[in-house]
């Protein structure tokens, strides 16, 4: 028994530390100097030359401020990004639950529309989208930046798969108990499928975190500028200085995993029970 | 009973109507503005000439262009029709022989349709259809077992499961230029690079990486060359030489992206699985590899069919974690659809053949989705 | 009384068709009190603060009432596609940075107004001295021949190709002066070569402006006699193709390994030579006093060529007007103006570290100059050297790609003839493609 223990964790090390070594070498290079950036170079963990000689925790200041607004960026990116979850989420859950659990007409036919919507190339679909947006007059908004995104078929079909499990008994008691629908799916659905849940709101925020060519073409000051943005710019600025561009990666990335580690916590606990009560 | 039933019926038909309705506009709205009208509108450019304002109206020009001589486009009519017909015959006493043939039918006229196109038509785009081919099938099947694994082996655990998960998910979360910036000096082509240092390790040459542009069966088996004249043979010459090493090691590079993506999504199909279920097979002396096979597996089915279905989608649309790789002296080998289509629309300003291109990449996204579906429907396990 | 009337109506209608064909407005008669209009710009860093201040300082001191909104946009490629994106949707900036044949896209769906009409106006155009002043060159390089030589914009700043090179090393080499002809030049390559230490003596970029600057040191260019299409596989781009598969198979070059791989190679004495743009200096100053073997003595010089007089590509964007309203488009031009003086141009030399586009600006230089003398030489070299222009059709865009990808091919092993060929043939069916609507 303590051997499989071992080799499990030995397996999921190794895999793990594959995983890491790319971002161990963004904090390695972000540490550095310039100069050792581009003399003291390994691509081994275990060297001495992959680390720098003294870590120049300076640079993330000097990131910080020298990239003018990545500061403002920062919070522009948070506002947007947990509108947008919200937005999903308000969306994404009634939709699911219809596809799920209401036997209404056309639903395949819905589906299946809802479905190709995803199968159209980001590019074009960006260019008409941006001229919907121009139209409605919200360029350099929080809406043109969200709204958007409030609906994605991946997040609806995935939520549709957990919904579809939840038995029918429990639903039918309820209605039968005089529960409208909606009453139903805010109380029955939705704590059941808390863990799903919590993955696309975790998902939907990573990803509006990360966008970048729709916040690039939506906006074209700083008011609204996403950290994406705000990043490539400040890389484009910093040139060859890679320990600056590193830096001001790994800042970017640091309120996401926070974020992940609080809502873990929640989607860990329900995923390890088993399921579905009852 | 059932006269009386019947109104009683409609009454709940037209309310779960009305509910569905309903549950679905918020997202209906946003994906009918935002999903749908862009499919219509590419549509609708794509019949125009359209250098960034609309121009004259071409009809399916665009279309003919991408397709070159009107040959291919007989051919791929015939692979409709026989695949359709294969779908759709009711033959006597079911010969499933006839099935079969009608089937290899249709996949040799997709083959004939698009060699003749790939050397008439628009080359480019062709060639990128067959990146775009090379990229999924090295992707999908690879992503989805990391995932199952990781997810399995992370099932197992219970006190680390936390930090593990969030390693795992650390290489979506970063911004992908970030995480290309990092890869291109891991898979460059200097013989100090991380990648020609394992190369090395195991006694090989060092490689260009992510800068070479010959294919993966050429580099190995010196597969893919020579001359070839007629345009089946020089067809198959090009799929003959593998997806470039350029191309592979951006399927690398995304296999590290989403395995963890992946394992969050299986972890959520591995809490359906009963706990009872796997406790029972235990009891019945059943060892880790057989619960893996049938009990796991099977349950596993609705999850993995809906991962395969959209992660096909998503590899055919796969854009940004691709274009941030892009090398000049990868000449091209690792564009799939979508970046051609974003040259096409940005290097070119052609809006109308960009819209022509998006549309035809739908048609063949939609056709395999379709083929998925149908093929998923003879193995999916329901759940009841 | 026939005869007065047919005299009264060939004045009056004589009087009308001189009333038609005068131009349909005087610029004068324009107001741009109050009006405000944004500029795009790639700017980042201290180049954007020092364009704030020097756009602060027009808003307060302009007559017209003019106030300017400076943008920073993203790179120039995201600014093309953005640009290209806000014609489409009719949502655009008044000022956009642009490079020649950018500028031609943005001209063909009508996204842009010729700048010549200011230009030549009377009362708000520049004077016969003032357009003297500038370098021929940079001055002709915005009339476009595709649209019937309209000037699609306005010269602000340029930056020129030169070769980058290592001069301890080259002394070393037994060479007192970088090298004049391509035959020195791969020699001294050859010499550098040295496979146990590393070294190795030009490093390639494939970016199809180290393809003309080759090209056009060799006597050649890029177009057709006619100057309508392109030729792409003319003698001298043969040559250059010939001589760099040559070297990179002898080992005595090497392709660039990642983004500015060649600056650090250059900073860490790995190679002797590179090609690059005059505006990298910077970042070679950087490289050089941060590298591996300490500090050493380099400078920049035009290319070798086999020309008399050393023949250099000269690019860089310039500042497009889009196509808004009369008042919009006047009050970007009169900011234009303002900006291209010889006393904003001096600050914008010290502010970015490009090339300014007055002759006389080089005068007001003094200290600058002397700050920074590997600037200084390049300077000097622009308005000694004979300056060509990179071919500025709206299909550029795409057949740079197209040029990159060919010589990857060629030095990968492909046929050269052939590749370029073929190159040509591809070349011109965009071109003609990209033509009409």
């Amino acid at each position: 028994m303590k051997v499989r223990l071992a080799v499990l964790f030995a397996a999921l090390g190794i895999l793990a530390f594959l995983a890491l070594l790319p971002l161990l070498y963004m904090v390695s290079t972000a540490l550095k100097t310039f100069g050792e950036t581009i003399t003291r170079i390994s691509p081994n963990p275990l060297s001495l030359e992959f680390w720098p000689r003294i870590p120049q925790w300076v640079n993330f200041a000097a990131a910080w401020s020298y990239g003018e607004g990545l500061a403002h960026s920062f919070f522009v990116s948070v506002v947007v990004a947990s509108v947008t979850v919200l937005g999903v989420l308000a969306t994404t859950i009634p939709a699911a639950y219809a596809f799920a659990k209401i036997p209404f007409r056309g639903r395949e036919f819905f589906f299946g529309v809802f479905l190709t919507t995803l199968m159209v190339p980001e590019t074009v679909s960006t260019l008409a989208n941006f001229m919907t947006i121009t139209r409605l007059g919200w360029i350099n908004s929080l809406q043109g930046l969200t709204v958007p995104f409030f609906a994605s078929s991946f997040f609806i079909f995935f939520l549709r798969q957990y919904f579809r499990q939840i038995p029918e008994t429990i639903l039918e008691a309820a209605q039968i108990d005089g529960a409208t629908t909606f009453q139903v799916t805010l109380r029955i659905a939705v704590p059941a499928a808390r863990a799903p849940i919590f993955t696309v709101a975790f998902l939907a925020f990573t990803g509006s975190w990360n966008s970048l060519m729709w916040p690039l073409m939506a906006t074209n000051t700083l008011d609204w500028r996403p950290l994406a943005v705000g990043l490539t710019k400040f890389v484009t600025e910093a040139g060859p200085q890679a320990h600056l561009s590193m830096a001001a990666s790994t800042m970017a990335l640091a309120p996401i995993v926070l974020i992940y580690i609080i809502a873990q916590k929640q989607i860990t606990d329900s995923v390890t029970r088993s399921g579905i009560v009852g | 009973m059932s006269r009386l039933s019947r109104p009683l019926a409609e009454a709940r038909q037209r309310r779960a109507n009305r509910e569905g309705f309903l549950f679905l506009l918020p997202a209906g709205l946003i994906i009918l503005i935002f999903g749908l009208w862009p499919l219509v509108f590419t549509v609708g450019m794509s019949l125009f000439r359209w250098r960034v304002v609309p121009g004259r109206f071409v009809g399916v020009s665009h279309y003919l262009r991408l397709f070159g001589d009107p040959q291919s486009l007989l051919w791929i009519a015939g692979a409709f029709i026989a695949g359709v017909l294969s779908w759709v015959v009711v033959l006597p006493r079911g010969r499933r022989v006839f099935r079969l043939i009608l089937v290899l039918a249709a996949v040799f006229c997709v083959v004939m349709g698009w060699a003749i196109a790939s050397n008439t038509g628009d080359e480019d785009f062709w060639a990128s259809v067959r990146v775009t081919v090379w990229y999924a099938l090295g992707t999908v099947p690879a992503q989805l077992a990391a995932g199952l694994s990781v997810a399995l082996l992370l099932g197992r655990l219970r006190k680390a499961r936390q930090s593990f998960r969030v390693v795992f998910l650390l290489p979506y979360i970063v911004p992908a230029f970030s995480a290309a910036a990092i890869f291109a000096r891991l898979f460059s082509l200097r013989p100090e690079s991380f990648a020609n240092q394992i190369l090395a390790a195991l006694g090989q040459a060092p490689q260009q990486w992510l800068g070479e542009a010959k294919g993966l069966f050429t580099l190995l088996f010196s597969w893919g060359t020579g001359s070839a004249t007629s345009d089946l043979a020089s067809f198959g010459q090009a799929w003959a030489a593998g997806p470039s090493l350029a191309l592979v090691s951006v399927m690398i590079f995304n296999l590290w992206v989403f395995t963890g993506y992946y394992a969050l999504i299986f972890a959520h199909g591995l809490a359906q699985i009963p706990r009872d279920l796997m406790d029972a097979a235990s009891v019945d002396g059943a060892g880790p590899w057989s619960r893996f096979r049938y009990v796991t597996l099977p349950l596993l089915t609705p999850t993995t069919a809906f991962l395969s279905l959209l992660g096909l989608i998503g590899t055919f649309q796969s854009f940004a974690h691709i274009y941030v790789l892009r090398t000049a002296a990868a000449q091209g080998t690792s564009d799939p659809v979508s970046v051609v289509i974003f040259n096409t629309f940005f290097q070119r300003q052609d809006f109308g053949a960009a819209a022509a291109q998006a549309v035809v990449l739908l048609g063949i996204v939609l056709t395999l989705t379709v083929l998925q579906r149908r093929f998923q429907d003879r193995r999916v396990h329901d759940e009841s | 009384m026939k005869g007065n009337l047919t005299r009264g109506l060939g004045i009056a209608g004589g009087l009308l068709a001189l009333a038609i064909s005068l131009p349909a407005q005087s610029f004068s008669t324009i107001d741009v009190k109050g009006v405000t209009v944004t500029y795009w710009h790639t700017g980042t860093g201290p180049t954007e603060k020092g364009l704030q201040s020097l756009v602060d300082e027009f808003n307060k001191s302009n007559p017209y009432g003019i106030t300017v909104k400076e943008e920073y946009a993203g790179n120039y490629n995201d600014i093309y596609n953005k640009t290209l994106t806000g014609i489409a949707a009719h949502q655009v900036p008044d000022l956009v940075v642009a490079y020649q044949n950018q500028a031609a896209a943005y001209r063909l769906p009508k996204g842009i107004v010729d700048i010549n009409p200011y230009v030549n106006d009377s009362q708000v155009g520049l004077s016969p001295a003032s357009i003297k002043d500038f370098i021929p060159g940079i001055y002709e390089s915005d009339i476009n021949p595709q649209f019937h030589n309209e000037r699609l914009g306005f010269p602000h700043q340029r930056s020129m190709e030169v070769l980058y090179y290592n001069l301890t090393w080259l002394k070393k080499l037994g060479a007192a002066e970088p090298p004049k002809t391509w035959d020195e030049f791969a020699a001294l390559c050859r010499k550098a070569t040295n496979v146990q230490k590393g070294t190795y003596g030009y490093a390639i970029d494939t970016d199809a402006s180290r393809v003309f600057s080759q090209t056009i040191s060799r006597g050649g260019g890029f177009l057709s006699a006619d100057r309508q299409d392109f030729d792409l596989d003319n003698p001298a781009i043969v040559d250059s193709m010939r001589l760099m598969k040559q070297l990179l198979d002898e080992g005595a070059a090497r392709k660039v390994a990642e983004a500015y791989g060649d600056q650090a190679d250059f900073g860490n004495q790995k190679v002797l030579f590179t090609i690059g743009s005059s505006s990298g200096l910077g970042y070679y100053q950087q490289a050089v006093e941060h590298g591996a073997n300490g500090k050493f003595r380099w400078s920049l010089a035009p290319l070798p060529h086999s020309t008399e007089n050393p023949v250099q590509d000269l690019y860089g964007a310039s500042v497009s007007i889009t196509k808004t309203t009369p008042q919009r488009q006047l009050a970007s031009w009169l900011f234009l103006k303002w900006f291209t003086q010889a006393a904003q141009q001096k600050r914008w030399v010290e502010i970015s570290g490009y090339f300014p586009t007055r002759r006389s600006v080089r005068d007001s230089l003094g200290p600058y100059l002397v700050r920074n003398p590997v600037y200084a030489k390049a300077l000097d070299i622009l308005l000694s050297s004979d300056v060509v222009t990179e071919p500025p059709f709206s299909s550029y865009q795409a057949v740079r790609a197209e040029i990159t990808k060919t010589y990857n091919a060629i030095l990968d092993g492909a046929d050269i003839k052939s590749a370029l060929a073929k190159l040509t043939r591809k070349a011109n069916q965009i071109n003609a493609d990209a033509r009409d609507n």
